[in-house]
């Protein structure tokens, strides 16, 4: 304790030592107040000017709220995704029907979107599986009217269906291949992101594990006057 | 793009889309062109979502999209483009003072939805005036299309890109389309659409038969062409000549401002939008465009167009004698002078009037040492030495070093202060951006602490709006109004001060940094 005190008195001498030399009057100016604490919102020197008021700022401010309020209400807004709670509540099913209805309106044009934004609805996918038969039907009818072989009927159906099964292959392909690409250049990354990683620890290990040894170390000379530690550090905030 | 601006662009996303639309748009705007799968693992979210959110963003025209020479589609966010959300009110309400109504909510809806076809927005426009209109009023379809034609001429609005069908590149057109706009019919209205918004109305009881022609693919194909977007560039073309009208009119007087909204008006049609100096015009040109109701003469014209040619800030110029005299306008040199006097008054305002003088004065003489600074300013030598200083480490004054000897010894150099305004202008520029997004997430934190007084206000005004569409009686609508007490009553009011005075502010923020960035676009070409 007496040593701190000691050096705090020499600091202050040496400050006014050299204030002198340097020509300043007092050191009071020169050292701010340390020990308060500093404003989150110093005082402003000037005041800012008030706003410009008139019709059409105030008509502006209207559009604006009511815009904002608007463009919440539309589809575009997107909720985020409901992150699980811990504690269930009564009102959870009730909120969850509502979240879901104002963004599953809007159907976007998708011919003017890049193919893999099309957000793929399985319900749709349903739907086409049961249309199959209706067209049969249709097709059985028309045969009726026009007397068709029905093989015919049946060739091409089959064929339309190799088709479609083509083409969805390709496209899986397609995608498959971009996903092994995109997830070999990500191995790469990962496996240097986990050597990294490797050594990080290593090293906290490490420091750990000196840790105690180095730092503990009690003379005994503090003990007792734990209250007056903090003096020389200067407030907390 | 600075941090700041980034920011500011998250804050307005987040506002207008949501979180999600806000995380997508941050990773593309801090990364560049990105991929969607790596949109996906990057962002942890789900991939619908992230379709979504690039759906809306393109739907808003803020992203774009391109193919990679490897296959696959990058997308690339504009921040420019997203930080106009700011000024997306006042874009309508000067559709309002110059079209009316109509053009007013064309604006709108065509902001709200980004791109829209012009016969579903005529549609929604006509439906929403007939219901603020009382009954027995009507407004005629025609009225509405006519407007939207008007939009269109004056360039305000325009087509956006439309899809364009590639044999070539089939492998291009498989992935994504490719989108291409054309100049030629950028703002005219095709013959198909004002068909369409025409027949509209007779269709509606004898079925669709004349759309039966064109069914599926094709009608489907029409319509994703025929969509119409808000064309900023044009708007700002306007705001910057009304900038320059009132600068006039603040300076002359209000018939100067008429005479240089003349000159506007004719070298609108005359010159390039973005040309630094407008195509010449004779005094003959200018008197015969100018309204007749104001009464001013042909001596008077001359002698304002002697006033503006002979003002220090040289708005307009003077080419030659012919024709009664011919004159530009110095556009370039016109913003330059609105952003030295928005910078001035900022001076003024944080540092003190000594200090805007200091300013001023280094504004006029481009370079001066601190001595002279003193003396010229006539300011004493400590005072004008501490503002100096302040002004330069705030960084609205720069530091030219000239060594009289090799060595650079500060003994042996001198030092000039100078103004650099594109310096200076950047720097508000992005303060600017700071205190716009101050702004906005104040005013989420606000509304976010009095969630629940402000969502019990909002039920309480809906049980009482019901009440009195069913006619309840007095007694009963007053015991639903005092569910809020007294001291909420007045929490609410404090609420509502503070988040309108937050929004003016944000709006009349917009107009200092549409100068600021307005003079920047002009200085860097």
């Amino acid at each position: 304790m007496a040593g701190r005190a000691g050096a705090r008195q020499w600091t202050s001498d040496c400050c006014n030592l050299t204030s002198k030399a340097l020509g300043f009057e007092e050191s009071r100016d020169v050292l701010p107040d340390r020990t308060a604490t500093p404003h989150y919102f110093p005082p402003l020197q000037f005041n800012p000017v008030s706003l410009a008021t008139g019709e059409d700022y105030d008509y502006m401010l209207a559009l604006k709220q009511e815009f904002r309020a608007t463009i919440r209400e539309l589809p575009y807004y997107i909720k985020p995704q409901r992150t699980s709670r811990d504690v269930q509540r009564y009102t959870d099913k009730y909120q969850l029907n509502g979240a879901g209805d104002s963004s599953s309106k809007w159907v976007p044009m998708w011919s003017r979107l890049p193919k893999e934004l099309r957000i793929r609805d399985r319900k749709i996918r349903k739907d086409k599986t049961v249309l199959k038969p209706t067209i049969l039907l249709q097709n059985n009818k028309s045969k009726a009217n026009s007397s068709k072989n029905p093989k015919d009927v049946i060739n091409t159906l089959k064929e339309l269906e190799q088709q479609e099964a083509k083409a969805s292959d390709e496209e899986d392909e397609k995608e498959n291949e971009e996903n092994k690409k995109l997830s070999k250049e990500k191995d790469d990354d990962n496996e240097d992101e986990n050597e990294v990683d490797e050594e990080d620890y290593d090293e906290e290990e490490m420091e750990e594990g000196t840790d105690y040894i180095s730092t503990y170390f009690d003379n005994g000379e503090n003990y007792g006057d734990d209250e007056d530690d903090n003096i020389d550090d200067g407030p907390v905030y | 793009m600075s941090e700041k601006e980034l920011i500011a662009c998250s804050l307005l996303l987040r506002e207008y889309f949501g979180e999600i639309v806000e995380a997508v748009s941050m990773y593309l705007a801090r990364k560049g062109s990105t991929p969607l799968r790596v949109l996906v693992d990057e962002t942890k979210l789900n991939i619908d979502k992230v379709r979504k959110a690039l759906c809306v963003l393109t739907q808003h025209n803020m992203v774009t999209f391109d193919r990679h020479k490897r296959g696959f589609v990058m997308y690339t966010i504009d921040v420019k483009e997203v930080l106009l959300l700011a000024r997306y009110t006042r874009y309508i309400y000067c559709a309002k003072t110059l079209y009316g109504d109509a053009a007013e909510l064309i604006a709108e809806e065509m902001l709200l939805h980004g791109q829209v076809g012009m016969e579903s927005v005529c549609q929604k426009v006509e439906n929403r005036l007939n219901e603020a209109l009382d009954e027995g009023k009507h407004v005629s379809s025609n009225s509405v299309t006519e407007k939207f034609a008007n939009l269109a001429q004056t360039h305000f609005i325009q087509r956006s890109a439309m899809v364009k069908e590639d044999e070539d590149d089939a492998a291009c057109s498989a992935t994504m389309p490719v989108l291409v706009s054309s100049a030629d019919n950028q703002f005219t209205i095709s013959a198909e659409e004002s068909d369409d918004s025409r027949k509209r109305k007779r269709e509606e009881g004898t079925s669709t038969q004349s759309k039966k022609h064109k069914t599926g693919n094709e009608y489907e194909l029409s319509e994703c062409n025929n969509l119409w977007k808000v064309n900023y560039d044009r708007f700002h073309q306007h705001f910057r000549d009304l900038a320059i009208i009132s600068a006039v009119a603040n300076k002359i007087d209000k018939r100067a401002g008429e005479v240089m909204r003349t000159m506007l008006r004719i070298s609108e049609v005359k010159s390039d939008p973005i040309a630094e100096v407008s195509a010449p015009m004779s005094s003959n040109e200018i008197f015969q465009a100018l309204p007749k109701e104001l009464g001013i003469k042909s001596s008077d014209v001359d002698q304002y167009l002697n006033l503006l040619t002979e003002d220090s800030a040289e708005f307009v110029g003077k080419l030659g004698e012919s024709g009664g005299g011919t004159y530009t306008v110095n556009i370039k040199k016109a913003i330059t002078e609105q952003a030295k006097a928005t910078i001035e008054s900022v001076v003024q305002e944080r540092f003190s009037s000594k200090a805007a003088r200091i300013f001023r004065l280094l504004l006029r003489k481009k370079y001066l040492e601190q001595k002279q600074i003193e003396e010229c300013a006539m300011i004493p030598a400590k005072e004008a030495k501490d503002l100096t200083y302040t002004l330069f480490a705030e960084a609205f004054l720069s530091l030219q070093e000239i060594p009289r000897t090799p060595d650079h010894a500060p003994s042996r150099t001198i030092y000039l202060f100078t103004v650099n305004i594109t310096q200076v202008c950047r720097m508000l520029l992005d303060r600017c951006y700071k205190a716009l997004s101050n702004i906005v997430s104040k005013r989420h934190h606000v509304v976010k602490e009095f969630k629940r007084l402000l969502e019990k206000q909002q039920r309480v005004e809906a049980i009482v709006a019901s009440l009195k569409t069913s006619g309840s009686d007095e007694a009963q609508i007053r015991e639903v109004e005092e569910m809020i007490t007294p001291p909420e009553r007045t929490q609410l009011q404090k609420v509502e001060h503070m988040t309108t005075k937050l929004e003016q502010s944000k709006i009349q923020l917009d107009e200092t940094i549409f100068i600021l960035r307005l003079n920047l676009s002009y200085c860097v070409r």
